[in-house]
C-alpha cells in the first residue's frame, strides 16, 4: 500500500473514530430506544450495551490514525526536503567523486527542549533533522543555541546567533583548519593544540573537539527562517580545504527556498 | 487584492558582491533579508496603490502610518519592509503623468522617518535593499496605473 493510500485509511479511521465519539455516542446515550422505531431499536440497544467499551476504543482509534498519519504518511515532507539539500550539496561539490559523507549537507532544527546529556534540556538546541546522502544522521550531534548568543556552540550556533551566513574559512583565506583524525594525518603534531585551534574556528568547546575529532575541514552556514521567524539552520561541511562554490550553493538555496520553506511548515 | 504579477530582481541585487570579511569569517547578506521580487498595482478595496516586497519565505504584516500618503507593511515577526501603500490622492503628483523620482522620494523619506521611530531596526541592510530594490523596477512597478482607474 503506498502512501497516499494509507493517508486515506488514516484519515478516514480518524474520520470515523471522531464521529463515534463526539456525535453517535453521545446520540446512542441520551436516546431511550423505546421511543425508537422498531428498525433502530436492536442497533441501539447492541451499542448502548458495548459504550463502556466502545468509547474509548473509537477515542483510541481516532488517536492512533491521527499518530500514524503523521508518522508515516507525512515522511513526504522530509523526502522532499532531503531531495532539496541533495541539489544543495550536488551544487556546491560538482562532479565530485568523492564518497558521499565527505561532503554533506545538513538541516538542523531550533528546539527549546532537547535531551541531549550535555546541558540543561531547556537550553535550546539545534537538532539534525535530515541530511542529504545516505549517511547516518546522529540525533545526538546536537548544538547548544541558547538565548544568549555567546554561548551558541559550533558553525550552526553562531549561524543561528547572528542570523547571517557563515564561511568558514573565506574564499580569499590562507588559513585552514587543521587535520585532527591521527589515522590520516601524516605529520603529527600537538594534538592538543590543534583541538585548540579547531575549536577556537568553529566556535566548540577544545574537550568535544578533541573527542570526536571531526574530519570536516570547512564550513557555510545559511539562517532557515520560517514566516519571518527563525527555524534552524542549513550547514554545508566538507573534508575539503574550502568550499570553492559557496556562492553556488547560496545562489541555489534562493532558487529552492520558497517549496523548501513550505515543506519545512509541514516538517515536524 | 494584488493580482499583479511578481517582477524578480536581478540576482545582481539579491547577491551582496563584496563580503563582510571578518578574521575568520564571511557575513554575506542572510537570504531572507534580500527582496526576491517586488509588484505593484492599484488596490481598489484600499483605494491605494500597493507595492508588495517578496521574500524567501511569506509572513503577516502590520500597517506603520506615516503619513497621510504612505502606509509602510512590517513584517510581524521580522520586522521587515513587505510592502508601501501610497494614498495616491494625497500624493502630489500631476494628475496626467506622474513623477517616479517623486514617488521614489516619499517612499524613502517615509522609511527614513520609520527608522527614526524604530531604531532597533537602523543597522539592517533590509530597508536599503527593499528600496533598491523598488528603484530598479520603478517604471515598471508604477506604469500599471498608480492612480485610481476613475482619475
Amino acid at each position: 500500500m503506498n502512501r497516499k493510500t494509507l493517508h486515506v485509511v488514516f484519515n478516514s479511521l480518524f474520520g470515523i473514530g471522531g464521529f463515534c465519539n463526539a456525535i453517535l455516542f453521545p446520540i446512542v446515550l441520551e436516546t431511550q430506544p423505546d421511543s425508537l422505531a422498531q428498525l433502530l431499536k436492536a442497533p441501539v440497544n447492541f451499542l448502548r450495551q458495548r459504550l463502556w467499551w466502545l468509547w474509548p476504543a473509537s477515542f483510541l482509534l481516532a488517536a492512533l490514525a491521527k499518530f500514524a498519519d503523521k508518522k508515516i504518511c507525512d515522511r513526504w515532507g522530509h523526502d522532499a526536503v532531503k531531495e532539496m539539500l541533495e541539489i544543495l550539496r550536488e551544487k556546491g561539490f560538482p562532479g565530485n567523486k568523492e564518497p558521499v559523507h565527505f561532503h554533506r549537507v545538513t538541516l538542523f532544527k531550533h528546539k527549546r527542549w532537547w535531551l541531549c546529556w550535555r546541558f540543561w534540556p531547556w537550553s535550546g538546541w539545534l537538532v539534525p533533522v535530515v541530511r542529504s546522502g545516505h549517511t547516518t544522521l546522529n540525533h545526538q550531534t546536537c548544538f547548544l543555541a541558547p538565548d544568549e548568543a555567546d554561548h551558541a556552540e559550533g558553525i550552526a550556533g553562531r549561524c543561528w546567533s547572528t542570523k547571517a551566513v557563515i564561511l568558514i574559512p573565506t574564499e580569499d583565506s590562507n588559513m585552514t583548519l587543521p587535520l585532527l583524525n591521527p589515522e590520516v594525518n601524516a605529520k603529527p603534531h600537538d594534538p592538543h593544540a590543534m583541538a585548540e585551534i579547531y575549536a577556537k574556528e568553529t566556535f566548540m568547546d577544545t574537550d568535544w573537539v578533541l573527542k570526536k575529532l571531526p574530519h570536516s575541514r570547512s564550513f557555510l552556514g545559511i539562517p532557515v527562517v520560517v514566516q519571518g521567524q527563525p527555524w534552524g539552520v542549513i550547514v554545508v561541511d566538507s573534508r575539503a580545504t574550502k568550499i570553492q562554490c559557496a556562492k553556488g550553493i547560496l545562489a541555489s538555496y534562493e532558487e529552492i527556498a520558497r517549496p523548501f520553506i513550505k515543506c519545512l511548515e509541514r516538517l515536524s | 487584492m494584488t493580482t499583479a504579477p511578481w517582477i524578480q530582481v536581478e540576482p545582481s541585487l539579491r547577491m551582496r558582491s563584496e563580503p563582510r570579511q571578518g578574521l575568520q569569517l564571511t557575513l554575506f547578506v542572510p537570504p531572507h533579508e534580500v527582496p526576491q521580487a517586488v509588484r505593484g498595482e492599484f488596490d481598489k478595496q484600499l483605494k491605494k496603490f500597493v507595492i508588495e516586497i517578496r521574500y524567501l519565505d511569506d509572513e503577516d504584516f502590520k500597517r506603520e502610518t506615516m503619513d497621510d500618503t504612505v502606509c509602510l507593511r512590517i513584517g510581524k515577526n521580522s520586522r521587515r519592509l513587505l510592502g508601501i501603500e501610497l494614498d495616491t490622492a494625497n500624493l502630489n503628483v500631476a494628475q496626467v503623468q506622474f513623477q517616479l523620482k517623486e514617488v521614489e522620494e516619499e517612499i524613502k523619506r517615509a522609511v527614513t522617518k520609520f527608522l527614526q521611530k524604530d531604531q532597533a531596526q537602523e543597522e539592517r541592510e533590509n530597508y536599503a535593499l527593499a528600496i533598491k530594490a523598488i528603484e530598479s523596477k520603478g517604471e515598471q512597478l508604477l506604469n500599471r496605473s498608480i492612480l485610481a482607474p476613475a482619475l
